[in-house]
């Protein structure tokens, strides 16, 4: 669990949340991380669980999403090209007080009769069954965009509405319950009231009481185990692979749905977050710390590579060029959020400056700090997505130069994209045709080192 | 999951808790409710036999 807290505000301040699955209370007297803040969870839970293995709990989540979305669509043209919905879909008000009756059967242990459910539900069945495809199933699939910065960040209005990332977040969280529910409720309903032949309603579709239907079905149940003990063990032991997999199934779904579009919403001073997490290890290089005890007056911003105009840039060139300021919510890929004020210039300006070469697809962006497991800190972005107008070199936090914790002297701004792209304490900006050649080729760090997807608009 | 536990029984006692004290107490006193009546089988109300092997 990467982000143990869940919340119903956006701005994700310590023990505002509605419930934590962490022991930990946010210290107040050092600094606290959202990386720090990460708990184990067991890999009979997770996939594949453990601590901080978000990047690969994605790959997982979103190839899964694929087929889950793809299944729920065929079931349901299925289900209304052949009448079937007819079973599913209450058509009067008297199921409520029905389900009620066969509800107070079955709570106070007095199994009611069965209808025979192969040609007919009950009402509580039929009300189960409605809401999880009609109510929890297009609930999961809402809320899980509207943790999208790609989404989110591209509509003025969205800022406007009542609910916020965060409460998308909780009821993603509550629908994966609910779902979870219904399968607890509905498999101990299947195996009470008739296994065999229920397996054969479900299974063959046919009304018999052969076992064929029960053999077949707990054969699928037993492939599914055994596919998510692969699923856990390939996880682990061939990580690059499923990073890979992920890429060429999942990549051009995201480029395609969300990664074109500008990032333009824009939140009010008002919005700005009373507190706003820290992440990223504070560079401990020499160099840096030089750096800062000098003021940044020896800072300069190397830009080099595949341009036609090399530069050398100190804070002071930073400012005196064009200024612009934006108030915007940050989506952290560990599930928290905050809403700051970021001024700085635009990395279009930059661009323009220093002119890429026809041959400059992407621009390197290489941190002071290092990562995790020891390295310079790096990521990338195509030159498209830095011409966006809310693609900023950010020197400026919440009308205050940026602090240590949140990357002096520069960092990045690029709304349309999770806080992990955002190379904070930047070092230089390196212009080149492909990242195959930096670090191991994976477009960054958390990329290289911690199989994170390269693109990150969800 | 600590500090919060009395929110979470605060959220779920309108889905779970309350719904089966109340069946509780209906059953306790009225006893427990009549059914509504499965309609019979005809042909039209029938989905099936379908599937396979038939």
């Amino acid at each position: 669990m990467d982000h143990p807290r869940l919340y119903w505000n956006v701005h994700c301040t310590p023990n505002t949340e509605w419930v934590r699955f962490t022991p930990i209370e946010v210290p107040t007297d050092r600094v606290w991380n959202s990386k720090d803040d990460a708990r184990p969870l067991s890999p009979w839970v997770g996939l594949p669980g453990y601590r901080h293995s978000i990047g690969m709990a994605r790959h997982w989540h979103f190839l899964s999403v694929l087929f889950w979305v793809g299944n729920g669509v065929v079931f349901v043209v299925l289900l209304f090209g052949t009448e079937q919905w007819k079973r599913l879909v209450p058509t009067s008000w008297r199921v409520l007080p029905d389900a009620w009756a066969v509800f107070v059967h079955y709570a106070t242990f007095h199994l009611p009769p069965e209808p025979d459910g192969f040609y007919r539900y009950n009402a509580l069945q039929q009300l189960a069954y409605f809401s999880a495809v009609f109510v929890l199933a297009p609930l999961a699939i809402l809320t899980g965009p509207s943790m999208s910065p790609a989404l989110t960040n591209r509509f003025r209005w969205f800022p406007k509405l009542p609910g916020n990332r965060q409460i998308g977040r909780s009821l993603h969280f509550l629908t994966m319950c609910g779902f979870l529910a219904f399968t607890f409720a509905h498999v101990t309903m299947v195996v009470l009231t008739g296994f065999g032949r229920n397996m054969n309603h479900i299974v063959m579709g046919t009304d018999d009481a052969r076992p064929i239907g029960l053999y077949l079905g707990l054969t699928g149940i037993a492939v599914v185990v055994v596919l998510n003990a692969l699923a856990n063990w390939a996880a682990w032991r061939r990580p690059r692979a499923i990073q890979h997999a992920a890429k060429a199934i999942v990549t051009p779904v995201m480029r395609l749905l969300l990664d074109s579009a500008a990032p333009r919403a824009e939140f009010g001073r008002e919005d700005i977050s009373p507190f706003f997490w820290p992440n990223g290890k504070v560079p401990t290089c020499d160099e840096w710390k030089a750096l800062v005890a000098n003021g940044l007056k020896d800072y300069r911003l190397r830009v080099y590579g595949l341009v036609e105009n090399p530069v050398e840039l100190s804070l002071d060139d930073l400012r005196a060029m064009a200024k612009k300021t934006q108030i915007t919510l940050h989506h952290c890929i560990q599930g928290w959020s905050g809403i700051a004020e970021w001024g700085g210039l635009t990395t279009a300006a930059l661009i323009e400056l220093v002119r890429p070469k026809p041959d400059a697809r992407v621009a390197v962006f290489y941190s002071f700090g290092e990562g995790l497991e020891g390295g310079h800190f790096y990521d990338s972005h195509t030159i498209e997505n830095l011409m966006h107008p809310q693609s900023l070199l950010a020197y400026e936090m919440n009308f205050e130069p940026l602090n240590e914790q949140h990357g002096t002297p520069l960092r990045l701004r690029v709304e349309n994209q999770l806080g992990f792209k955002m190379v904070k304490w930047i070092r230089a900006i390196e212009f080149v045709e492909s990242v195959e050649s930096i670090g191991k080729g994976e477009g960054g760090y958390s990329e290289d080192n911690e199989y994170f997807g390269e693109l990150a608009d969800i | 999951m600590r500090k919060r536990l009395v929110t979470i029984l605060l959220i779920a006692s309108p889905f779970v808790v309350l719904p089966v004290a109340a069946a509780y107490v209906q059953w306790g006193a009225v006893g427990l409710p009549v059914l509504p009546p499965a309609p019979a089988l005809t042909t039209e109300a029938t989905a099936g036999p379908y599937g396979f092997p038939a």
